[in-house]
Protein backbone atom coordinates (compact mmCIF):
# COMPACT_ATOMS: atom_id res chain seq x y z
CA UNK A 1 0.00 0.00 0.00
CA UNK A 2 2.20 2.71 0.84
CA UNK A 3 5.74 3.59 -1.07
CA UNK A 4 8.36 5.84 -0.57
CA UNK A 5 9.09 9.11 -2.77
CA UNK A 6 12.38 10.56 -2.85
CA UNK A 7 11.86 13.51 -0.26
CA UNK A 8 10.66 10.38 2.21
CA UNK A 9 6.76 11.78 2.46
CA UNK A 10 4.94 8.47 2.43
CA UNK A 11 2.27 8.12 -0.15
CA UNK A 12 -0.81 5.82 -0.59
CA UNK A 13 -1.91 4.57 -3.62
CA UNK A 14 -5.60 4.81 -3.55
CA UNK A 15 -6.89 7.52 -0.98
CA UNK A 16 -9.98 5.40 1.60
CA UNK A 17 -13.16 7.97 0.87
CA UNK A 18 -15.34 8.54 4.58
CA UNK A 19 -18.44 6.28 4.39
CA UNK A 20 -20.78 9.27 5.61
CA UNK A 21 -23.37 7.31 6.70
CA UNK A 22 -21.01 5.87 9.38
CA UNK A 23 -18.60 8.80 9.75
CA UNK A 24 -22.09 10.54 10.84
CA UNK A 25 -22.34 7.88 13.54
CA UNK A 26 -19.05 8.37 14.70
CA UNK A 27 -19.07 11.90 15.13
CA UNK A 28 -21.87 12.09 16.94
CA UNK A 29 -20.66 9.75 19.41
CA UNK A 30 -17.24 11.75 19.42
CA UNK A 31 -19.14 15.19 20.07
CA UNK A 32 -20.94 14.07 22.90
CA UNK A 33 -17.60 13.15 24.54
CA UNK A 34 -16.27 16.19 23.92
CA UNK A 35 -19.27 18.18 25.50
CA UNK A 36 -19.11 15.83 28.28
CA UNK A 37 -15.55 16.69 28.72
CA UNK A 38 -16.51 20.35 28.07
CA UNK A 39 -19.04 19.50 31.11
CA UNK A 40 -16.36 18.39 33.50
CA UNK A 41 -13.64 21.16 33.01
CA UNK A 42 -16.30 23.57 33.79
CA UNK A 43 -17.95 21.92 37.06
CA UNK A 44 -13.96 21.49 38.09
CA UNK A 45 -13.28 24.74 37.18
CA UNK A 46 -16.00 26.10 39.64
CA UNK A 47 -15.09 24.06 42.01
CA UNK A 48 -11.79 25.27 41.93
CA UNK A 49 -12.69 29.00 42.26
CA UNK A 50 -15.28 28.27 45.02
CA UNK A 51 -12.39 26.77 46.75
CA UNK A 52 -9.95 30.18 46.08
CA UNK A 53 -12.85 32.15 46.83
CA UNK A 54 -13.08 30.40 50.48
CA UNK A 55 -9.69 30.56 50.80
CA UNK A 56 -9.50 34.18 49.76
CA UNK A 57 -12.25 34.89 52.22
CA UNK A 58 -10.23 33.41 55.18
CA UNK A 59 -7.15 35.17 54.19
CA UNK A 60 -8.56 38.79 54.80
CA UNK B 1 -25.27 21.20 1.52
CA UNK B 2 -26.16 19.46 4.55
CA UNK B 3 -29.86 17.38 4.72
CA UNK B 4 -29.79 18.00 8.20
CA UNK B 5 -28.70 22.04 8.29
CA UNK B 6 -29.53 23.33 5.29
CA UNK B 7 -28.07 26.48 6.27
CA UNK B 8 -24.37 25.04 6.65
CA UNK B 9 -22.03 24.92 3.76
CA UNK B 10 -18.90 25.31 2.19
CA UNK B 11 -18.03 27.61 -0.13
CA UNK B 12 -14.33 26.74 -1.61
CA UNK B 13 -12.30 29.11 -3.61
CA UNK B 14 -12.13 28.99 -7.18
CA UNK B 15 -9.96 25.89 -8.22
CA UNK B 16 -9.41 25.07 -4.77
CA UNK B 17 -9.69 21.29 -5.84
CA UNK B 18 -7.58 21.50 -8.72
CA UNK B 19 -4.68 23.33 -6.55
CA UNK B 20 -4.86 20.71 -4.13
CA UNK B 21 -4.30 17.77 -6.95
CA UNK B 22 -1.90 14.88 -5.95
CA UNK B 23 -0.45 16.83 -2.81
CA UNK B 24 -1.05 15.90 0.68
CA UNK B 25 -3.50 17.99 3.00
CA UNK B 26 -1.81 18.53 6.51
CA UNK B 27 -4.98 18.45 9.26
CA UNK B 28 -4.29 20.32 12.49
CA UNK B 29 -6.62 19.65 15.56
CA UNK B 30 -9.22 22.98 14.57
CA UNK B 31 -10.23 20.59 11.53
CA UNK B 32 -10.95 17.41 13.23
CA UNK B 33 -13.07 19.66 16.25
CA UNK B 34 -14.83 21.34 13.41
CA UNK B 35 -15.62 17.81 11.57
CA UNK B 36 -17.31 15.98 14.11
CA UNK B 37 -19.26 19.48 14.44
CA UNK B 38 -20.14 19.89 10.81
CA UNK B 39 -19.92 16.37 9.56
CA UNK B 40 -21.43 16.25 6.84
CA UNK B 41 -19.71 19.08 4.90
CA UNK B 42 -16.51 18.08 6.35
CA UNK B 43 -16.89 14.49 5.03
CA UNK B 44 -18.00 15.73 1.71
CA UNK B 45 -15.29 17.72 1.58
CA UNK B 46 -12.62 15.27 2.40
CA UNK B 47 -14.19 12.77 -0.15
CA UNK B 48 -13.64 14.91 -2.66
CA UNK B 49 -10.20 16.27 -2.43
CA UNK B 50 -9.92 12.04 -1.83
CA UNK B 51 -11.15 11.75 -5.56
CA UNK B 52 -8.95 14.20 -6.29
CA UNK B 53 -5.53 12.26 -4.93
CA UNK B 54 -5.48 14.15 -2.39
CA UNK B 55 -3.42 12.55 0.22
CA UNK B 56 -4.86 13.59 4.01
CA UNK B 57 -3.20 13.41 6.62
CA UNK B 58 -1.73 14.38 10.27
CA UNK B 59 0.50 13.44 12.62
CA UNK B 60 0.62 11.90 16.34
CA UNK B 61 0.72 15.31 18.11
CA UNK B 62 -1.82 16.58 16.66
CA UNK B 63 -4.18 13.64 17.43
CA UNK B 64 -2.48 13.31 21.39
CA UNK B 65 -4.44 17.20 21.11
CA UNK B 66 -7.69 16.12 20.13
CA UNK B 67 -8.13 13.01 21.98
CA UNK B 68 -6.43 14.14 25.76
CA UNK B 69 -8.78 14.52 28.09
CA UNK B 70 -10.76 11.20 27.81
CA UNK B 71 -12.17 9.72 30.29
CA UNK B 72 -11.55 5.90 29.44
CA UNK B 73 -9.77 3.83 27.04
CA UNK B 74 -13.42 3.26 24.68
CA UNK B 75 -13.91 6.99 24.58
CA UNK B 76 -10.22 7.00 23.38
CA UNK B 77 -10.74 4.71 21.03
CA UNK B 78 -13.65 6.26 19.17
CA UNK B 79 -11.89 9.29 19.24
CA UNK B 80 -9.26 7.65 17.72
CA UNK B 81 -11.30 6.02 15.39
CA UNK B 82 -13.12 9.52 14.03
CA UNK B 83 -9.26 10.12 13.42
CA UNK B 84 -8.71 6.76 11.33
CA UNK B 85 -11.64 7.60 9.38
CA UNK B 86 -10.50 10.89 7.91
CA UNK B 87 -7.15 10.38 7.65
CA UNK B 88 -5.48 8.10 4.81
CA UNK B 89 -1.84 8.71 6.43
CA UNK B 90 -0.17 9.63 9.69
CA UNK B 91 2.74 11.27 9.00
CA UNK B 92 6.35 10.23 10.80
CA UNK B 93 7.87 13.41 11.92
CA UNK B 94 11.76 13.02 10.93
CA UNK B 95 14.64 13.98 13.58
CA UNK B 96 15.38 16.86 10.86
CA UNK B 97 11.79 18.15 11.62
CA UNK B 98 13.29 18.80 15.53
CA UNK B 99 16.80 19.36 14.83
CA UNK B 100 16.77 21.41 11.65
CA UNK B 101 13.08 22.34 10.28
CA UNK B 102 11.84 24.05 13.70
CA UNK B 103 14.94 25.93 14.98
CA UNK B 104 15.01 27.29 11.59
CA UNK B 105 11.21 28.29 11.97
CA UNK B 106 12.09 29.83 15.02
CA UNK B 107 14.53 32.21 13.74
CA UNK B 108 12.03 33.22 11.01
CA UNK B 109 9.45 33.69 13.33
CA UNK B 110 11.18 36.05 15.85
CA UNK B 111 9.00 37.64 18.14
CA UNK B 112 5.89 36.18 16.40
CA UNK B 113 6.73 32.61 17.68
CA UNK B 114 6.76 33.59 21.44
CA UNK B 115 3.08 32.02 21.62
CA UNK B 116 3.11 29.07 19.31
CA UNK B 117 2.37 25.91 20.62
CA UNK B 118 5.18 23.37 19.74
CA UNK B 119 2.39 21.20 17.77
CA UNK B 120 1.73 24.46 14.95
CA UNK B 121 6.19 23.90 15.26
CA UNK B 122 5.97 20.74 13.97
CA UNK B 123 3.19 21.36 11.58
CA UNK B 124 4.90 24.11 10.39
CA UNK B 125 8.14 22.44 9.70
CA UNK B 126 6.68 19.66 7.80
CA UNK B 127 5.13 21.95 5.69
CA UNK B 128 9.08 23.71 5.15
CA UNK B 129 10.27 20.29 4.87
CA UNK B 130 8.26 19.46 2.13
CA UNK B 131 7.48 22.80 0.62
CA UNK B 132 6.01 21.36 -2.48
CA UNK B 133 3.72 18.28 -1.52
CA UNK B 134 2.37 19.24 1.51
CA UNK B 135 -0.05 21.75 2.50
CA UNK B 136 -1.22 22.69 5.65
CA UNK B 137 -5.37 23.42 6.56
CA UNK B 138 -6.12 25.46 9.66
CA UNK B 139 -8.48 27.70 11.16
CA UNK B 140 -6.01 29.55 13.22
CA UNK B 141 -3.99 31.99 10.35
CA UNK B 142 -2.01 33.49 14.18
CA UNK B 143 0.83 30.73 13.96
CA UNK B 144 1.48 30.57 10.60
CA UNK B 145 2.09 33.87 9.82
CA UNK B 146 2.17 35.63 5.78
CA UNK B 147 5.71 36.73 6.56
CA UNK B 148 6.86 32.87 6.56
CA UNK B 149 4.03 30.75 4.73
CA UNK B 150 2.00 31.72 1.75
CA UNK B 151 -1.82 31.45 1.58
CA UNK B 152 -1.99 28.94 -0.83
CA UNK B 153 -6.08 28.60 -1.32
CA UNK B 154 -9.21 29.08 1.34
CA UNK B 155 -12.57 27.60 2.60
CA UNK B 156 -15.52 29.32 4.23
CA UNK B 157 -17.97 27.34 6.01
CA UNK B 158 -21.29 29.10 6.05
CA UNK B 159 -23.52 29.08 8.74
CA UNK B 160 -26.66 30.31 9.75
CA UNK B 161 -24.99 33.33 11.49
CA UNK B 162 -21.44 32.60 11.69
CA UNK B 163 -18.80 32.68 8.77
CA UNK B 164 -15.45 30.58 9.71
CA UNK B 165 -12.55 30.75 7.52
CA UNK B 166 -10.06 27.76 6.88
CA UNK B 167 -6.38 28.97 5.35
CA UNK B 168 -4.74 26.54 3.24
CA UNK B 169 -1.27 27.17 3.71
CA UNK B 170 1.93 26.18 1.83
CA UNK B 171 5.79 27.20 2.37
CA UNK B 172 7.40 29.67 0.57
CA UNK B 173 9.19 28.23 -2.11
CA UNK B 174 13.17 28.47 -1.09
CA UNK B 175 13.80 29.02 -4.63
CA UNK B 176 11.40 32.47 -3.80
CA UNK B 177 13.65 32.97 -1.19
CA UNK B 178 16.50 32.49 -2.10
CA UNK B 179 15.33 35.33 -5.70
CA UNK B 180 14.61 38.04 -3.06
CA UNK B 181 17.86 37.87 -1.21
Amino acid sequence: MKKQVSDQLPVVKKQKLINIKEFSKLARRVKRIFMEEEERLEQEQSRYSYHQSRRAIRLT
Amino acid sequence: MSKNNPDIHIIKAEGLLGLLKNKHLLLDTSVFIDAFNHFEEFARFFNECKRGNVTIVTVSPVIAEFTKGVENTKKLSEKLSFVDSIIDIKLPISPDIINKYIPNLVSQYKAKGKSVSYVDFILAGLVDKYERDLVLLTKNPVDFPLSVFNLYSYFVIKMDRALQVYGIYQAKLKKQIKKKK
